[in-house]
């Protein structure tokens, strides 16, 4: 299984990281700094679900989860972000997004990522 | 947490710190509600917190005038300062019923005497809310600064007045 995360926080992406790497077998992870590079490895990578962030350099999550929805509408995507609004969860879930997963990341939300993760690929 | 305060040009947050400099972890946000938030700490207690988060043991600092943070504090004090600063200005979008749009985060070393000029840059913040607050088993102390533009101090106080409304009938 292929995951894709995409957070431009280095402690992020490896906490994210370790949490997979523990729980899911034969995984192969991907990580990426900004959208740009989240969108590139995308296309080449084609990995089975995306972990994203929204507030990025470069691209942000919006735009990058933009770009993604024109050409693959049936990827899975989690939305990991620090981001409290209703209107900012209400307008991402326009994009059919998988789950909004509200930062930090403790023990309970790698629980939480973990399950969903289980339980849309059977892992 | 103490009890926040309103500051117009007192400057009392300076009370907190006794130091010349503050690490400070700030983010502009906009699109109906602008401001600037600052998460601002002593570099020592800026260290402390970076060990506590990577779950290592918070020891006192030996010389609070050698301090290095180096990438990776940076790295986790920017996301700290994202998710504290969204936690509470998020709220305000929530009550507001706006989206509040954000900045990246920006780490600074600053000057307390250069607060006050930083806190009023671009003459659009008039308004400062200030609280310190001090973590549970760590002894990290530290102070969030929110400076609001004319127009976000109005809406709020719309906001109160239409709630205070509801609330008396």
């Amino acid at each position: 299984m292929k995951i894709l995360v995409v957070d431009d926080s280095n402690f992020v992406r490896s906490l994210v990281g370790k949490a997979l790497q523990i729980n899911i077998p034969n995984l192969e992870l991907l990580m990426a700094n900004n959208g740009v590079e989240g969108y590139n490895l995308y296309r080449t990578e084609k990995p089975d679900l995306i972990i994203m962030d929204l507030l990025m350099p470069e691209m942000n999550g919006w735009e990058l989860l933009k770009l993604i929805r024109e050409v693959d509408s049936s990827i899975k995507i989690i939305v990991f972000s620090a981001d409290v609004q209703r209107a900012t969860r209400d307008e991402i879930e326009i994009f059919g997004i998988t789950s909004f997963i509200h930062k930090p990341f403790n023990k309970e939300k790698s629980e939480q990522l973990i399950n969903i993760v289980k339980g849309e690929f059977g892992a | 947490m103490t009890v926040s305060e309103l500051d117009f040009s007192e400057y009392k947050y300076l009370s907190v710190f006794s130091s010349g400099h503050v690490v400070s972890s700030s983010m502009s946000f906009g699109n109906g509600f602008q401001g600037k938030a600052f998460l601002v700490f002593p570099p020592e207690q800026a260290k402390l917190l970076v060990t506590a988060c990577v779950g290592e043991p918070v020891l006192p600092v030996e010389n609070e005038n050698i301090i290095c943070l180096v990438d990776t504090d940076l790295d986790i004090l920017r996301e700290i300062g994202n998710l504290i600063i969204n936690a509470i200005i998020g709220e305000f979008g929530n009550l507001l019923n706006i989206r509040v749009e954000y900045s990246l985060p920006e780490i600074e070393l600053i000057s307390l005497s250069e607060t006050q000029k930083i806190l009023l840059e671009n003459d659009i913040y008039i308004l400062v809310l200030h609280t310190s607050f001090t973590l549970s088993k760590t002894r990290i102390t530290g102070a969030v600064l929110i400076a609001l533009s004319l127009n976000s101090v109005s809406l709020l106080l719309e906001k109160v007045n239409e709630l205070s409304e509801d609330l008396n009938g």
